[in-house]
């Protein structure tokens, strides 16, 4: 059945086109090590915020790395992060969702509020506030990041359980003896799956935003590590006499948001009820 | 001890709250199931025929406990149903099936076809290895008609007659005393639901089963059940043999006698006779009306009627109404409805 | 055309463009409806008798491809500017389906969506229009009619709707109704309720009336005439009583034996093996021959011809042409 989709999906160019990108900034993830020309700590203090030339294809930063293994090797952290974000706060939020939509009454009620909270700040804020209190780091941020993402999960789980819910199919499942939580994970979640699957795409490139925002602050990632965001946060002093600094890391990131968001709309389009005939 | 009487129900009972948001409901109830006393006998199939509101299905579901009631009680083989702990009930599960009406939705559409047969299994222990789940399985695609090459499938690439086979291969394959069926036949064309009812009797005597058949079609019910109960806005208003007086047309309720005559008839030359036809609405069981059930419909209808509840009479040996006059229904709609049957049993005997 | 036919459908051919390729859902079918008569159209799923319903109006959806004639009172329809069957549409020919909420507007009052037919088709009124109404609503023998003007749909009963519906379309005083499975949804006492209606309107009205469905019990109840389709072809054409008390075609007679009449003490019921076609590789020639007992080599290449049976009675098969 997903056959279906991937033909609905392939037919869209610009959903392929962001799968294409999507696929290079993989490739280049796994062999970052074999194409950078340099490490991306490594410091040529000699060649100190040098414009882009034959050596040092990006240009090279306040410390003399070359800025182009530094974008490369960020692609690890920006995936890495993404991810791990989403993945984490789908599991979360979607299994409160899940609980909330199968048993409904005051645990739904609960759990909803708790939604309706974290949904209230905007995530930047939130995520911000949890970092001050875990202290500056990149896995610090992700989680703060994770804390302010599940929220979304939990809603529209909650949703398409309560219709799943009723299908005869999971009345059958009661009747044959099957225990709630087999129901809630192997008959309720692979029906709402598709939703999760969508909200997944779109949920990695704002983690990668908004960490690159907390890396930009300081919050994030720390020195040397070679996070984009944490680039254009440093290339920010250097903005008159360097510009390249800040243009290529800022490109990396709007073309891995911009490929994410390609594919999180062709992937919501091709998705269709497979009831319709 | 085998008892003959598989399942007893006592004044089996189940009102939905009408809730108004939040707030508690201001006594506004659904009268699904409002006070169901009946037996079925062990290998029979028992019909409930009603119209909707009447609460068959709600009837199906409770004996089943996949719902709470309200009141009453439901005797599997002696034990109340509504007695037992979590785990005693899963093993009571083992003994019982149900089949449902919209055979697409009964399925897991994500699951394949294997695995919605094997999960009953697993539940319960069944079947020590894997091989022995899949031969298992195997034999009861085989017995249900469908095949190997159906095992990995999923069920939206099925029919709708294939998939409540399935459906059907799901409720019998921990091999239960009893099993329910909700309207099996229902979504089905014609010739599909005649391999279905095929199916559905052959597998009963060769499993000895005892089926609980829910359904609104008139024709289908004078076929395959050995007994019927008519349902009415949450009440059971007859109860009769199928062969000896139903499809002869000996009723005692008006309900019964007008569902009988509403019926569309299929035999051609019935066409143009004397069409009777209840008025009226089929009612809310939302807060139904006192005394009889039927009183605002029935064209019999007397002050006593308006008043009192009706007692259940036991009219003939095993044929039960639960009526004020059913001399009445006797005197002014049995004939016709008798007549009616003897020109059904005419036709078919002719043709076939 | 005054040999008493109302509509004409010549040769009608649909196919709908999807996905997986071209269903050619209707193979060839013509048939007619006289004035006044109830012609009935019956057949199981798939076997095209909705469309052929549909392709009347031109209400099929973008993906079909219609090839034809479909000629009412003597106009073809199919060639008809889309202003022109506007005029049609609910006030010459008009349409109820099985489930009135498909077309009755819920947020809209009853009353309203009446009062527009007479609105759109500027129809003559002798009072008011809410008068009109009202005693649309009474013709169709809708309880307490006054009040139920002001109904919203979710308010009334599945019965109700359906008297609704039938009251809308009544409005124009249309030729011929047609009747999409119009009591499959209803419950039996309300079924016959409404038949009855249908029935007594005809007769008021003097409508013709095709009627879809797949419960036998109503074609013998109302039709006057038979068309039994199976797989988009038709398979056998005739009065009500010749079809079922002389049916010809292996595909008809499957069907009459299939119904659950007696008891299953008595007899086994037989069935039809197999199952409908494909309709994106249907099979060639006569459609049901995969299926047919009395299958020849004929059957496999050669699409059949009508065979004379009786006055009005003919049956699509091969194997009854004489030696």
């Amino acid at each position: 059945m997903w056959k279906l989709t991937w033909r609905r999906f392939r037919k869209n160019k610009l959903a392929m086109t962001g799968l294409v990108i999507l696929c290079i900034i993989i490739a280049i993830a796994i062999l970052a090590p074999v194409i950078a020309p340099y490490s991306p700590v490594e410091q040529h203090l000699e060649d100190r915020l040098q414009p882009p030339s034959s050596k040092y294809l990006f240009g090279t930063d306040e410390l003399g790395r070359d800025i182009l293994s530094r974008v490369l090797y960020g692609t690890q952290i920006a995936l890495r992060v993404g991810v791990l974000v989403a993945l984490i706060s789908a599991a979360i939020g979607v299994t409160l969702g899940l609980i909330s939509g199968y048993y409904g009454g005051i645990v739904d009620e609960v759990i909803m509020r708790i939604v309706d909270i974290v949904w209230s700040f905007p995530s930047l804020i939130l995520a911000l506030a949890i970092v001050s209190i875990l202290g500056p780091g990149l896995i610090n941020a992700m989680v703060a990041i994770a804390l302010t993402m599940w929220a979304s999960y939990a809603r529209i789980v909650r949703g398409e359980t309560l219709s799943v819910r009723e299908e005869l199919y999971i009345e059958a499942a009661r009747a044959i003896g099957e225990s709630d939580i087999r129901i809630l994970f192997s008959y309720i979640l692979p029906n709402v799956m598709s939703s999760i699957l969508v909200l997944i795409t779109y949920n990695i490139p704002s983690a990668i935003i908004v960490a690159a925002s907390l890396s930009f602050l300081g919050l994030g990632a720390q020195p040397p590590t070679p996070d984009w965001g944490l680039m254009l946060s440093t290339a920010r002093t250097y903005l008159t006499i360097a510009p390249w600094y800040s243009i290529f890391p800022g490109v990396a990131i709007m073309i891995t948001v911009l490929a994410f968001n390609f594919i999180g709309d062709g992937l919501r389009d091709a998705i269709q009820p497979e009831r319709v005939s | 001890m085998v008892r003959s009487d598989l399942v007893v129900v006592e004044d089996l009972r189940k009102y939905f709250p009408i809730r108004a948001g939040l707030f508690k409901a201001k006594g506004a109830f659904v009268h699904a199931v409002d006070g169901v006393s009946l037996t079925i006998k062990r290998g029979e199939t028992f019909g409930l025929a009603g119209e909707s509101g009447c609460g068959k299905s709600t009837f199906a579901r409770l004996l089943l406990r996949l719902i709470e009631p309200t009141g009453g009680k439901v005797l599997f083989d002696g034990v109340d149903i509504f007695s037992l702990s979590k785990k005693e009930l899963k093993k009571v599960r083992k003994r019982m099936g149900i089949v449902f009406q919209d055979p697409k939705s009964s399925l897991n559409p994500r699951m394949t076809i294997y695995n919605i047969l094997k999960r009953p299994l697993e539940i319960h222990g069944i079947g020590s290895s894997k091989e022995e789940k899949l031969n298992m399985v195997l034999e009861i695609l085989e017995k249900v008609g469908l095949g190997e090459e159906h095992l990995n499938r999923y069920p939206h690439e099925l029919s709708g007659g294939q998939q409540q086979r399935v459906s059907i291969a799901r409720a019998i394959i921990t091999k239960p005393d009893f099993v329910a069926l909700d309207e099996p036949t229902s979504a089905l064309d014609i010739s599909v639901q005649a391999q279905i009812l095929n199916l559905l009797v052959k597998l009963q005597r060769e499993f000895k089963l005892t089926y609980l058949f829910i359904t609104h079609n008139l024709m289908v019910m004078q076929y395959v059940s050995d007994r019927v109960g008519i349902m009415y806005l949450g009440k059971v208003v007859e109860v009769l043999n199928t062969r000896e007086e139903l499809n002869m047309g000996k009723v005692y309720h008006p309900y019964t006698a007008f569902l009988m005559l509403s019926t569309p008839a299929v035999d051609i030359r019935e066409r143009g006779r004397n069409k009777i036809i209840v008025p009226g609405e089929v009612p809310s069981p939302i807060n139904p009306p006192p005394g009889c059930r039927f009183h605002p419909r029935c064209p019999f209808a007397k002050e006593e009627c308006r008043r009192k509840e009706p007692p259940v009479m036991e009219i003939r040996k095993g044929h039960y109404v639960a009526c004020h006059f059913p001399s009445i229904t006797e005197e002014k709609l049995t004939p016709y409805v008798e007549e009616r049957m003897e020109s059904i049993r005419k036709l078919w005997r002719g043709e076939s | 055309m005054n040999d008493g036919t109302l509509l004409k459908i010549e040769d009608l051919y649909v196919n709908f463009r999807t996905d997986e390729g071209i269903a050619k859902v209707i193979d060839g079918v013509s048939l007619d409806i006289k004035y006044g008569e109830v012609l009935a159209l019956m057949g199981e799923t798939g076997c095209g008798k909705s469309t052929v319903a549909k392709s009347i109006l031109r209400l099929l959806p973008k993906n079909a491809e219609v090839r034809g004639k479909i000629l009412f009172k003597g106009t073809n329809i199919l060639d008809l500017p889309e202003s022109e069957l506007r005029k049609i549409r609910g006030k010459e020919i008009g349409m109820i389906f099985q489930d009135p909420l498909t077309a009755l507007n819920p947020v809209f009052i009853v009353g309203n969506q009446i009062s527009e037919m007479f609105k759109i088709h500027k129809l003559r009124i002798k009072r008011t229009i809410l008068d009109e109404v009202v005693e649309l609503l009474k013709n169709v023998r809708m309880p307490d009619p006054q009040r139920r003007y002001y109904s919203y749909p979710f308010e009334l009963s599945g019965g109700m709707r359906q008297r609704a519906m039938i009251a809308m379309m009544l409005a124009g005083r249309p030729s011929l109704l047609i009747a999409d499975e119009p009591t499959s949804a209803l419950d039996v006492t309300i079924q016959a309720q409404i038949l009855k209606l249908i029935m007594d309107l005809r007769n008021d009205y003097n409508m013709s009336i095709l009627l879809i469905t797949h419960d036998p019990g109503v074609v013998a109840e109302m039709a006057d005439r038979i068309v039994i389709m199976y797989a988009g072809q038709i398979a056998e054409v005739g009065p009500v009583r010749d079809i079922f008390l002389n049916p010809q075609h292996p595909y008809t007679k499957g069907l009459l034996r299939a119904l659950p009449l007696g008891h299953k003490e008595e007899r086994e019921l037989e069935n039809i093996p197999g199952r409908v076609p494909n309709l994106i590789e249907p099979p060639p020639g006569c459609r049901f021959h995969p299926r047919c007992p009395h299958a020849m080599e004929k059957c496999k290449k050669e699409k059949p011809k009508p065979v004379v049976v009786s006055n009005e009675h003919f049956v699509f098969c091969h194997l009854l042409r004489g030696g």
